[in-house]
């Protein structure tokens, strides 16, 4: 999970839950990483331990706030001696280190604590601030009330002493608790990311949350009303909690900032493993966190975020190869011949071709497939195998399933199924979908990211995204291959392709005493 | 005589070369950049760098007084670096104001992006850590600084444009030698 991300004279800083000790959930302290492009990221040392007794039992997750006068406020939720969850405030010893390297506690913490009817193990997260109409900021910290989770709302002025709303954010029944709330505007007509406190006619505000009981992060699109700080959604049966995904596969915790040098909204989503615990120690670390991903509202569907890996990550592209108009026939697959298979950035675009011999008609049962990729239907699976090896042994197809040929007129998933990602018993292989909204006159697309055993899939520019786990044991390294795949029984697919070896981002700790 | 280039011509003062070590002459005004420098320890430091003559030509032309060491070589050769690329920023942003050829437009103001935090962020931190003694800090930006420009340049590689003339070349050069010199610091 991670705390506060934020961009301070010049360089990016990542601050996350860190296990100093082992490769399990433990002792958890504050790892500190920082970057220049947020992609080749140096470690450094630990930010904060925890020390006191309103932290001792770890410190957790919270947000930044950067004050318009430059300060920098860290917000956290600590664990106590007691085991009560309570709120923090943290800030840089030395403003003017830009690898803010130091760290202090406010000698009055905890500044909030559970509030009557809140119960101890309830309250965590504190958001980023925003400034209301009276000048005041406000804080969002999840909670849940029965099965009810909800955002309650803090004020203040000084980031030490702290009011509780009457009213919460927002509530909805039976979603259990609410961990890691993000709340902040989005620009409906724009291609900028806002900042956490804008507010007017043109923007909407996303409600985030991370489903403690389902392990998903759910959001929803809509409006807030600074007069009462409450915020209600555009579609009350896709709420926060019940309906869209930010990403429908592994990931969880995620938390965006923004980057106020080059105006965008980031996400960050924390990826932990599929394997086992055992797996985990023997190999001596665990948890990834994806490609940061730039935060756009999609004006196209007016209903979803576009999410889209950042442009700096363009620069681990090594060499490309292109493919153009690659036909696969139903019930094949066609091996593409590039150099490794294990590192890539990929971008394809598919096109549909109805087979003149079939009766085409509308099929109405769509989702991944109850059985993945191997279910059949007329108009898809057809994708990507990625992660495969030669004899298809084992293999990750991601891919889509339409119900029409007629791209406006299609109910479409977008899947990646794990089934036989891996030969190994003891690994999680879910199938993983989400619905993917496709307008006409659009293309269907989708672009992938490899890195050995994390697959970042997005479709449609990002209107849908699965990040996946696997754990090949012969698709690994030189053995691993790329292959396009045509399981609908009803059309052929005609596939254009580009691809690029992506080197790595060397991340390794800060190298203050070697020249390099 | 020493060949002064052309770009330095920004920097042409009349100078005088006093290449003895035991007779320092002290700058008592500012127009007569007489320095006291240690004629070897310029030729010492620069031999290790790249660019010997580039190296020797700042140095000869900076009054650096009173006594200078190692530490103030580097800053001397960084805060030439951040003068130059500022420059350097605000040709690239005249450049694009005046033309209109959308692609040239496309990769001059990626250049551009690439030389802001450089002169925002990056090299005034390699001038702090430097003063400060946190050389190993020092070199990673002046690294960064290399890698910021290398990618401006590649911007017009392999085309026939070369807008920036040797601009890019020379902020590339000083780099080098600052990188060098940053070295010499760390070693200890």
């Amino acid at each position: 999970m991670f705390v506060g991300p934020l961009y301070h004279m010049g360089w990016y800083h990542l601050f996350y839950q860190y296990n100093p000790d082992s490769a399990v959930w433990g002792n958890i302290t504050w790892g500190h990483a920082v970057s220049r492009d947020m992609i080749h990221w140096l470690y450094l040392p630990i930010a904060m331990v925890p020390s006191k007794w309103y932290d001792i039992n770890g410190v957790w997750t919270g947000s930044a706030t950067l004050l318009p006068d430059g300060k920098i406020l860290m917000l956290y939720t600590g664990d106590t001696n007691d085991f009560v969850q309570v709120q923090n405030l943290a800030y840089p010893t030395n403003l003017s280190d830009p690898l803010l390297l130091d760290w202090v506690k406010y000698v009055g913490n905890p500044i909030i604590v559970p509030p009557p009817g809140t119960h101890q193990k309830n309250f965590r997260d504190p958001t980023t601030g925003w400034i209301g109409l009276d000048g005041k900021w406000r804080v969002a910290i999840g909670s849940k009330k029965g099965k009810t989770g909800l955002s309650l709302v803090y004020k203040t002025i000084d980031f030490i002493n702290f009011e509780l709303n009457d009213h919460c954010l927002h509530a909805v029944p039976g979603t259990g608790m609410w961990e890691c709330v993000d709340f902040y505007p989005v620009s409906i007509n724009g291609s900028k990311g806002l900042d956490t406190s804008v507010n007017g006619p043109y923007v909407k505000h996303v409600l985030k949350a991370s489903m403690d009981d389902t392990r998903v992060d759910s959001y929803a699109l809509g409006t807030y009303f600074a007069e009462n700080d409450t915020w209600v959604p555009d579609n009350p049966l896709e709420d926060v909690g019940i309906g869209l995904l930010l990403d429908y596969g592994r990931y969880y915790a995620s938390k965006t900032f923004y980057d106020q040098e080059k105006e965008r909204r980031i996400l960050w989503g924390w990826v932990n493993e599929t394997d086992t615990e055992s797996d985990d120690l023997r190999k001596g670390w665990a948890s990834l966190q994806t490609i940061p991903r730039t935060v756009l509202f999609d004006d196209k569907t007016g209903t979803s975020l576009l999410l889209w890996p950042i442009e700096e990550v363009e620069s681990l592209r090594l060499s490309s190869d292109e493919f153009e108009g690659v036909v696969v026939k139903p019930g094949s697959v066609v091996p593409l011949n590039i150099t490794l298979a294990t590192q890539l950035d990929i971008f394809a675009e598919f096109e549909i071709e109805s087979l003149a011999s079939k009766n085409i008609g509308k099929n109405n049962i769509i989702d991944c497939g109850k059985i993945g990729a191997r279910d059949r239907s007329a108009f898809g699976p057809f994708g990507l195998l990625a992660i495969a090896d030669d004899s298809l042994s084992e293999q990750t197809p991601i891919y889509f399933r339409l119900s029409d040929t007629t791209l406006g007129n299609t109910t479409t998933f977008f899947c990646v199924d794990e089934r036989r990602s891996s030969k190994a018993s003891d690994v999680a292989k879910p199938i993983y979908g989400g619905k993917v909204p496709i307008l006409s006159g659009e293309k269907l697309s989708m672009r992938v990211l490899v890195d050995h055993s994390i697959i970042e899939s997005f479709a449609q520019g990002g209107r849908t995204v699965i990040t996946s786990r696997v754990y090949p044991t012969e698709a690994i390294y030189g053995a691993a291959r790329l292959f396009l795949f045509n399981n609908a029984t009803d059309i052929n697919i005609k596939i254009s392709l580009k691809i690029w070896q992506l080197n790595s981002a060397f991340i390794r700790p800060f190298p203050f005493d070697q020249s390099q | 005589m020493r060949r002064i280039p052309s770009w330095v011509s920004s920097f042409a003062i009349h100078i005088f070369l006093i290449a003895s070590i035991s007779v320092p002459f002290t700058l008592s005004q500012p127009s007569f950049p007489l320095k006291d420098w240690d004629g070897d320890l310029v030729d010492q430091i620069c031999r290790k760098t790249p660019f010997y003559d580039l190296c020797s030509s700042i140095l000869h032309l900076n009054p650096l007084n009173p006594k200078p060491d190692l530490k103030g070589v580097a800053l001397l050769m960084v805060n030439n670096i951040v003068a130059n690329a500022t420059d350097t920023l605000s040709y690239i942003e005249s450049l694009i104001k005046q033309t209109s050829d959308r692609e040239l437009e496309q990769a001059l103001s990626f250049c551009a992006e690439s030389y802001i935090p450089l002169v925002k962020y990056i090299l005034p931190q390699a001038a702090d850590a430097i003063s400060q003694g946190r050389f190993g800090f020092a070199s990673y930006c002046i690294s960064d600084a290399l890698k910021d420009v290398n990618t401006c340049d590649k911007k017009f590689s392999g085309t026939s444009q070369a807008p920036l003339g040797n601009r890019n070349d020379i902020v590339q050069k000083l780099v080098d030698v600052a990188s060098a010199i940053i070295k010499l610091l760390l070693k200890g």
